[in-house]
């Protein structure tokens, strides 16, 4: 059986890009499989951008209801300084329990395999280079300058304003502030042939203003993937939710400490986040916040056992030497797609004649 | 010191997370909220002369539905759960109206309500769809299933903010559980429009929502997905000497597109790309 996938999937990125097809299909057309109603749905605490204005999806994600019940259960309940009965702590506890299994099992590999933004910033990413458009890596100041910006999105778009929007400090209209913004819900939805939510809202000054802010970013992460890799994924709260929990999943990334890594680096230039953490540490503090368990580093780790994907003690992917040189003959660490070379094959003297 | 920052930041964004995550559970949205709030007592006269259950009478709490009949005179409602459809609840009325729970607080979701009045060798039935907040199964088996008699079920039940003007919805038309082709079925709206419908060979009659609210109608504070008006679909049918009148109220919601520009939304996409543009410059630099 291993050799059968090994066949089908000669690299870790092959077996990636098959999930992501199959993951795109699900979390944009996956009604026609799963069904139609919410209750139906994979889960509707999905940890990965599967938008529920996209009204074909097979899952909802984490952030619409997060939103919701900071609005309409705990904004309006501080007002009311309701006690939190049994009818809130019981339903909740369940629901949620949902999204816990989800993450405990595949963790921030939602990012990297399942989400459809990421997977449409990759593929965007892999043309512009196709077309040999230039290139932007972020240096190590500036990917670390951007971390706290998906944190700041997530504590004030996705808690803090829907919970002042229940309170009544904040308008109604902003009970969803950080899915006005969202792009996946532009580029899903365009998917499904909706024009709705790329319409620009002329409800309010705040609709008008954050649907504006949506269309924007969902514009600039277009055509800044053909350019840079993952450019939403550094700034997305989902990524910084799923950060919280990396370190209970079964799912993670492992690097041991080699003394070769300080000539190599590598890993860092594989990484489509640009986390200089992956070549400068070890241990814990190598599988970084910004990780989406996408496995490149592992795959362009040029020795043996260095970097690996475990889930629970099993080592899904470990880094190979006799791999990385297989895979730099068809990609370069950065992403750069290699040139196909045709070669004659040699004829030998015998066969002259 | 920026790192301490950073370091602190991270620490609150934890602790408010786990705190939220404790008092909140990931739930289903987009269940239609209006139908889940009850109107005000006093609602002015029906606008149709056709049997209809509505929400009427004093508002009931949350997780409960208030609910009155017009053109019907039925001192029972059957209510239908999604998660138990073969084993209706009889609720029988409080004062003039009818107070409508789920079976139990954690299995919500969409039910159907059905009353039903016999007047000498006439059938009246009245039905709708009603959506609690807790979650409950998909409701599928729920509006396959035949209750007898004259029936009018949507196709689905909508989830994702309603039906909608402009929209194509599909119904049912069925008797004793078997589809009625060539039945003529009367649709009415609360904005006025008045149409007939012809099933097809499958018994189903495809609407097409008319765009008749009218602009001033919509809340200009809540917008085009809190506003709403009501629509009745209602067959007759002769069977066995009696005459059954059968009819399915719920609600539609005005064209989203009422109030959003699709050349605006265009115009800040192709803005955000243009912005986006000086990164496929040729000369190649690495951010400072």
């Amino acid at each position: 059986m291993p050799d059968v996938l090994k066949s089908l999937f000669p690299t870790l990125s092959r077996l990636r890009f098959v999930v992501q097809i199959l993951t795109l299909f699900i979390t944009v057309w996956g009604s026609t499989v799963v069904g139609y109603y919410a209750a139906e749905k994979i889960s509707t605490a999905l940890p990965s951008l599967s938008c529920a204005y996209d009204k074909n999806n097979g899952g909802y994600c984490v952030l619409i209801p997060l939103q919701h019940q900071m609005h309409h259960r705990i904004g309006e309940s501080l007002v009311k300084a309701q006690q939190i009965t049994q009818q809130v702590v019981l339903p909740t506890l369940i629901a949620l329990g949902s999204f816990l299994i989800f993450f405990a099992i595949l963790g921030k590999a939602f990012c990297g395999w399942v989400c459809p933004l990421g997977t449409i910033q990759e593929w965007i990413n892999k043309l512009g280079r196709r077309f040999n458009r230039p290139q932007h890596q972020l240096d190590n100041t500036t990917a670390k300058r951007a971390r706290p910006v998906k944190w700041l999105i997530l504590l004030g778009l996705v808690f803090l304003v829907p919970i002042l929007a229940g309170m009544g400090i904040a308008p109604h209209s902003m009970g969803n502030p950080y899915c006005d913004i969202c792009p996946s819900r532009i580029a899903t939805t365009l998917l499904t042939g909706d024009p709705e939510q790329i319409a620009l809202k002329q409800t309010s000054t705040g609709s008008m203003i954050l649907s504006a802010i949506a269309n924007l970013l969902t514009g600039f992460t277009l055509i800044g993937a053909l350019a840079m890799r993952q450019p939403f994924c550094r700034i997305c709260p989902m990524l910084a939710m799923n950060a919280t929990f990396r370190h209970l999943s079964l799912t993670r990334l492992v690097k041991i400490e080699n003394e070769k890594c300080d000539k190599c680096g590598i890993c860092t230039k594989a990484c489509p986040m640009d986390i200089p953490e992956i070549h400068h540490r070890h241990g814990r503090q190598a599988f970084n916040e910004d990780c989406t368990l996408c496995g490149r580093c592992a795959e362009f780790c040029p020795d043996d056992g260095i970097i690996q994907v475990k889930f629970g003690p099993f080592a899904l992917f470990s880094s190979r030497r006799d791999y990385y040189k297989n895979r730099v003959k068809v990609e370069s660490p950065d992403g750069m797609p290699k040139p196909l070379k045709f070669v004659r094959k040699p004829v030998s003297h015998g066969d002259a004649g | 010191m920026r790192d301490q920052a950073f370091a602190e930041l991270r620490r609150a964004a934890l602790r408010l997370l786990c705190l939220s995550m404790i008092a909140c559970g990931a739930q289903a949205h987009g269940d239609a909220p209006a139908s889940s709030r009850p109107e005000a007592a006093d609602s002015p006269p029906f606008w149709s002369t056709l049997p209809a259950i509505i929400p009427g009478g004093a508002r009931a709490e949350r997780g409960k539905a208030s609910l009155v009949a017009f053109n019907i005179a039925s001192t029972d409602l059957q209510v239908y759960n999604p998660n138990q459809p073969d084993s209706p609840v009889k609720q029988a009325q409080e004062g003039k109206r009818w107070l409508v729970a789920p079976a139990s607080p954690d299995k919500g979701g969409h039910h159907w309500l059905m009353a039903r009045e016999t007047r000498g060798n006439e059938t009246v039935t009245a039905t709708t769809a009603w959506t609690f907040p807790a979650k409950g199964d998909a409701p599928t088996r729920l509006l396959q299933q035949s209750r007898g008699g004259l029936e009018i079920t949507p196709d689905r039940i909508p989830e994702h903010g309603g039906m909608r003007e402009g929209e194509d919805w599909s119904f049912h038309v069925r008797f004793d559980g078997m589809p009625l082709a060539g039945t003529t079925v009367r649709f009415e709206t609360e904005a006025g429009t008045r149409s007939l419908v012809v099933t097809d060979a499958q018994g189903i009659a495809r609407v097409a929502f008319p765009r008749d609210i009218n602009p001033a109608d919509i809340d200009p504070q809540a917008g085009a997905t809190r506003t709403r008006k009501g629509f009745i679909l209602a067959a007759e049918h002769q069977a066995n000497g009696m005459r059954h009148l059968s009819a399915f109220n719920f609600y539609y919601y005005p064209d989203l597109m009422r109030e959003r520009s699709l050349s605006g939304g265009f115009g800040f996409l192709a803005l955000g790309m243009l912005l986006a543009l000086p990164l496929l410059r040729r000369k190649e630099t690495d951010h400072a």
